[in-house]
């Protein structure tokens, strides 16, 4: 009994699937223009921009003993677990 | 541009023109202006994912443009064996793609287990130059075709090096086949970070092995009251460098020639402008071999 | 060990550490009195062009916990588990669990799950393309047969649980303007990440809809997949996400 009601079901989701969906649905492949974002690449051959100059200080300014201070949108989320702090 | 494939794409050879490297950031600029730029040289590692927009991009930008492949992470001068499912990735984007140039540099990134993704300097004795021609050679092998190695941009120098680098950049490319990428840029980087001569830099470069140039800007940092300079790929091409790539395509002749602008990346008007620049000094020596040509 | 192979681990030790490089490593580099601050140069490199790459994966973990904290975070991942991938395209798989060891984010408890919805939503990016499920693949099958088919979910779903409103926190925080506040109240919530075609979609999902894609991804058929969600959400609407979701490119063709 169970069997024949769990077939039933899903032929009737499908077979409303199957009469909503739009004839001809575009592929992928055919999208001309847009490709969505255009996530940076992340290898290339160049130094590290800028913060070079950290580089080349005499001393390394972050060993291994570092404190971290939080300075972000954190301060936004409340709530929660966070009340017992 | 105008001479389309059978296949519904640019040829594949790289022209000698000038050539911009491709950033994320100009896809979209790219595909609706079709600016007139020779070509365009992407890295494949950002191109090594399964699937995804950036393909995509890539595909569709190759309609237009013949491109160059310049690989950072083969690795080529490191004491640890080539990584085959890396090469199999860069066969697979040659045979999609179809670069007219690929390209690797004089460098390694494999020291241990994990990869520095930045270019390390190489120690110059025979014994590292036996590893780059092997390495060059698998490498050619595997890809079924000839590679460009590019010279390095360099911090340091190691004690136990026995020949000048720019004697072993030119073995490294004779022993093994390969071509050369020269960068102007990196010449002259190194050359002032180590005090080197740029004549005599330029003097070991057999003429009929360049197959590219390429130019960039560079940071200058002072160091306890020394200067050095970090190849940044950050900024316009530095008034030293025009000059030295002038001087250069005069005397050694013509090859593509690309901007690189990796960091603080300009709006695409800007990076056509350096482009531009290149594309007249091109030019300007065209004109004047032919007319050595009709007056000679 | 040849000269090549020491040269270059030592090197890589000298990248890698927190502290100040190995003396005898200095003592290969030729001494103009800059050798130390050469080598800086590199092992800055190492550390700014890796973090840079986190820094990209994890926009909101960093808007999250500030620039500076990020920066140190990053540094200390980069150290403690360098890239082990020829590419950077999916470096930072271990950083949201990174992040859970570090006691001083013992207050974010959430920030391990925001790491890792911006982790899946990249995998999503780079994964493989597939084409979509089409109506005519079905449209010929008896009803008896459909309750049998084994649907293929696109190769780029991943499914995503927490006990954390991290889906609000994550759109709230997609540009630097975000001043709303948010309550952990809102409680957890179920996702599902895809990318049917270009856009990756971040979809915030029933616990049956949870349930029944885990199912099929799991390789039950869609009768079983359906009777095993209905035992923990009877609420589960069938003929909704197949209408919704069945030709969408969530599932891709057979």
């Amino acid at each position: 009994m169970k069997k024949t009601s769990t077939s039933a079901l899903v032929a009737g989701a499908i077979t409303t699937a199957l009469a909503l969906s739009p004839v001809g649905v575009a592929n992928a492949a055919d999208t001309e223009k847009c490709f969505g974002v255009a996530k940076a690449g992340k290898n290339d051959c160049a130094a590290g921009p800028g913060t070079s100059c950290a580089g080349t200080s005499t001393t390394d300014a972050q060993g291994n003993a570092w404190m971290l201070v939080l300075k972000g949108t954190c301060e936004k989320i409340v709530g929660g677990s966070l009340a017992e702090k | 541009m105008e001479t389309m494939q059978a296949s519904g794409r640019a040829p594949a050879p790289v022209p000698i023109r000038a050539g911009a490297g491709l950033k994320p950031q100009h896809y979209q600029s790219v595909i609706e202006d079709q600016p007139d730029i020779g070509w365009f040289e992407i890295h494949p590692e950002n191109y090594m994912g399964k699937g995804g927009p950036p393909l995509r991009y890539l595909e569709k930008i190759r309609q237009d443009y013949p491109i160059s492949l310049h690989s950072v992470g083969t690795s080529l001068g490191s004491h640890l064996p080539l990584d085959r499912e890396h090469l199999q990735q860069l066969k697979s984007l040659v045979d999609r793609f179809e670069p007219g140039l690929v390209s690797e540099h004089l460098s390694w990134s494999h020291g241990y287990e994990w990869y520095t993704h930045d270019l390390m300097p190489l120690v110059y004795t025979e014994e590292s130059l036996q590893v780059m021609v092997e390495h060059i050679e698998q490498v050619q092998e595997y890809l079924q075709r000839q590679i460009l190695i590019e010279n390095p941009s360099s911090y340091l120098q190691f004690k136990a090096s026995e020949m000048p680098e720019q004697v072993f950049y030119v073995e490294a490319a004779k022993r093994s086949g390969a071509g050369l990428l020269v960068d102007v840029n990196n010449v002259f980087v190194s050359c002032t970070n180590h005090g080197w001569n740029i004549d005599d830099y330029l003097s070991e470069i057999p003429i009929e092995l360049i197959g590219e140039i390429h130019l960039s800007g560079h940071s200058v940092q002072q160091v306890e009251g020394r200067t050095l300079r970090i190849d940044d790929h950050g900024s316009p091409v530095c008034s030293e460098v025009w000059s030295l790539y002038q001087a250069f395509i005069s005397q050694f002749g013509l090859a593509p020639t690309l901007i690189e602008w990796d960091s603080n990346i300009p709006e695409f008007p800007q990076l056509l402008e350096e482009v531009s620049s290149a594309q007249s000094l091109i030019d300007a020596v065209a004109e004047t071999e032919v007319r050595n040509v009709v007056t000679g | 060990m040849s000269l090549l192979a020491e040269l270059q681990r030592s090197f890589c030790d000298g990248l890698r550490t927190a502290d100040a490089p190995d003396g005898a490593l200095l003592e290969m580099l030729q001494d103009d009195d800059l050798a130390r601050q050469r080598f800086q140069v590199y092992r800055n490199n190492f550390i700014v062009l890796n973090g840079d790459a986190l820094a990209d994966m994890f926009p909101v973990v960093k808007r999250l916990v500030g620039d500076e904290a990020f920066r140190m975070l990053a540094t200390a991942y980069v150290r403690q588990h360098p890239p082990r991938d020829r590419t950077l395209l999916l470096y930072g798989d271990l950083f949201a669990d990174f992040l859970q060891t570090i006691p001083e984010l013992s207050g974010l408890p959430y920030l391990t799950d925001v790491a890792r919805l911006e982790f899946t939503w990249t995998a999503a990016y780079h994964a493989a393309d597939a084409f979509p499920l089409q109506p005519d693949q079905l449209q010929n099958l008896s009803e008896e047969a459909f309750a049998k088919l084994q649907l293929r979910v696109h190769p780029s779903l991943q499914l995503l649980a927490s006990d954390f409103p991290i889906h609000r926190i994550w759109s709230v925080n997609q540009s630097d303007d975000q001043d709303e506040l948010i309550s952990l109240d809102e409680g957890a919530c179920r996702l599902i990440v895809v990318r049917p075609d270009n856009e990756v979609q971040v979809r915030v999902v029933s616990e049956g809809e949870f349930e029944f894609v885990r199912q099929l991804m799991a390789s039950a058929t869609i009768g079983e997949a359906f009777e095993a969600t209905n035992q923990t959400d009877p609420q589960f609407d069938l003929g909704q996400f197949f209408s919704r979701h069945l030709f969408d490119g969530t599932f891709c063709a057979m």
